[in-house]
């Protein structure tokens, strides 16, 4: 829970930064798009600055960023214009012809199942400690991240090893 | 695998620096907003009174035009819809008092007031800090956001926010809210230099540790070799330099290449007391640390619920410290002509009680 509190604009740039590539990955990986991901990172932080809350750890406070993220993301998704407008393809030009490959197969996996591949993936966090962040089921992020896996295995054409989930979780 | 080809692609999604920067001047902005004058404050406050007073916000509409402009100024989107509540409760001396709530779709909107009646315990850097807790019939997440203080009253107004998961509407008859603690006449030291040599620092002793925290630019903190179930990080060297109250210097060294400065926290959870580390270099240029990991000591807990066991790592003892760890990519050449500085939040002030209020959830 948070509670408003003075912070300095030194405090405030030293948060932004620190916290920038975390927030903004999780809404490229959420929102699958750069321009949607620059609006919802602004979204994010400029929620920070109007709320100034306080953190009781560095857990705590990644997983309010994460939470408020993936809100964002979501609320952008659900206005009207959004749902009537097609982005520009406009996106990262990645170094590697498979890491495209694999950008392409995400932005074909429901949105929902691409933000639980990033948070476990990348964050690093187990089924256990998603389905806390997002206060839902663990059997629920389990079969997700299964059914995801599943369809990237068939989007990839097993050109990649793509483990079982379940079986790299604690 | 999958999972290195993920990390190798996110790793090049980085946000634009003009992005941040622009994000950094707006959220500068947006918190420095400057806060609502006195006499608006205290138009809150007695704006606040007077819902309490009246069936309903509308009626207040009506009848005052000036203190709904006030009200309107201040918080727009609940103003209109407030309704008054008025159920208090008494501990230590501090009344806390549920005022006016709007319970809306998938959201409820409280205000409650802090008031202390015999000391100067409360002042405008009060801080409910995690120490209160909402039972509500539904799930969802909540935030509590400071509005105002009133020196005449010596009284603190908050607005609590709850939001249902999933967006559904909010359903139930009560909720509770309650406090335990809080802490209030919080300052603020910055660019306080601390003392110590960086020139001649060397590879230092590390240990592996499970982490409770970690931010900054990911890919150097989780790496194949790096878990953060057991991650490096520097042995405790005992107090090296003070730096605040409950706040030491406890161990700098090199890991791997990348410099790691240690700062330790004592009774972190009961005052909220918290820094940042940084340094600068001989034009006096601000280098943050790349990213900073934190970990605790002495807080294992079991405790047995209803009959079931359960421990963690991350409990509260009287023996706890919070250790936080900055990683700078800093070169021995670099630091010979820098100094290390450090801005803190300390918080002299921790009042505890029991306060507690269940009020019934009306939606419109």
């Amino acid at each position: 829970m948070t509670a408003r509190s003075q912070r300095t604009a030194a405090e405030i740039e030293a948060f932004i930064h620190r916290h920038s590539a975390l927030v903004y990955r999780v809404a490229y990986a959420r929102t699958n798009q750069k321009a949607d991901a620059d609006d919802v990172f602004q979204e994010v932080f400029l929620r920070y600055a109007a709320k100034l809350p306080t953190f009781e750890s560095e857990e705590h406070q990644r997983a309010w960023l994460i939470r408020v993220t993936l809100n964002c993301a979501s609320k952008h998704y659900a206005s009207f214009w959004n749902r009537k407008t097609t982005a520009l393809p406009e996106d990262f030009a990645f170094a590697q012809p498979e890491e495209s490959g694999l950008a392409e197969a995400l932005r074909q996996l429901p949105a929902k199942d691409r933000a639980l591949v990033h948070l476990f993936y990348y964050e690093g966090y187990s089924t256990d400690e998603i389905a806390k962040l997002l206060r839902t089921k663990t059997s629920t992020v389990r079969t997700r991240l299964t059914r995801a896996r599943a369809k990237l295995k068939v989007l990839l054409k097993g050109d990649y090893d793509v483990e079982n989930p379940l079986s790299a979780d604690d | 695998m999958l999972k290195t080809l993920y990390q190798q692609m996110i790793d090049q999604v980085k946000p634009n620096p003009t992005l941040v920067q622009a994000v950094v001047l707006q959220a500068q902005s947006t918190a420095q907003a400057p806060s609502p004058p006195a006499h608006r404050r205290s138009a809150w406050i007695l704006a606040l009174a007077l819902v309490c007073s009246m069936a309903a916000f509308t009626a207040l509409a009506s009848s005052s035009d000036t203190v709904y402009q006030w009200l309107y100024q201040l918080s727009p989107a609940i103003a209109q819809h407030l309704k008054p509540i008025q159920l208090s409760c008494e501990d230590n001396g501090i009344r806390m008092t549920v005022a006016a709530a709007y319970i809306h779709e998938s959201c409820a909107e409280i205000i409650i007031t802090v008031q202390d009646l015999q000391a100067n315990r409360i002042d405008e850097t009060i801080d409910l800090f995690d120490s209160y807790s909402i039972n509500r019939p539904f799930d969802g997440s909540g935030t509590c956001e400071f509005l105002s203080y009133d020196d005449a009253t010596k009284t603190a107004t908050f607005h609590i926010q709850l939001q249902e998961a999933n967006n559904h509407p909010i359903t139930g008859s009560k909720i509770t809210f309650s406090v335990c603690q809080f802490i209030s006449h919080k300052a603020n030291l910055t660019a306080v230099s601390v003392p110590l040599a960086l020139n001649g620092l060397d590879e230092a002793p590390a240990q592996l540790v499970r982490l409770s925290g970690w931010g900054g630019d990911d890919p150097h903190v989780f790496r194949q070799s790096r878990d953060r179930n057991a991650y490096p990080v520097l042995v405790p060297q005992g107090e090296l330099a003070p730096l605040a109250d409950s706040i030491t210097l406890s161990a700098i060294g090199y890991i791997n290449g990348q410099l790691h400065v240690q700062m330790a926290t004592r009774n972190k959870l009961q005052n909220d007391n918290h820094g940042e580390l940084y340094l600068l270099d001989k034009a006096g240029n601000r280098i943050a640390c790349s990213y900073l990991v934190n970990f605790v000591e002495n807080a294992h807990v079991e405790s047995v619920i209803d009959g079931a066991s359960y421990s963690t790592d991350f409990g509260i003892t009287p023996q706890r410290v919070d250790f936080s760890e900055f990683v700078f990519d800093v070169s021995p050449q670099t630091l010979q002509d820098a100094r290390l500085y450090g801005d803190f939040t300390l918080s002299s002030m921790l009042t505890a009680g029991d306060w507690q209020v269940t009020f019934p959830l009306v939606a419109e």
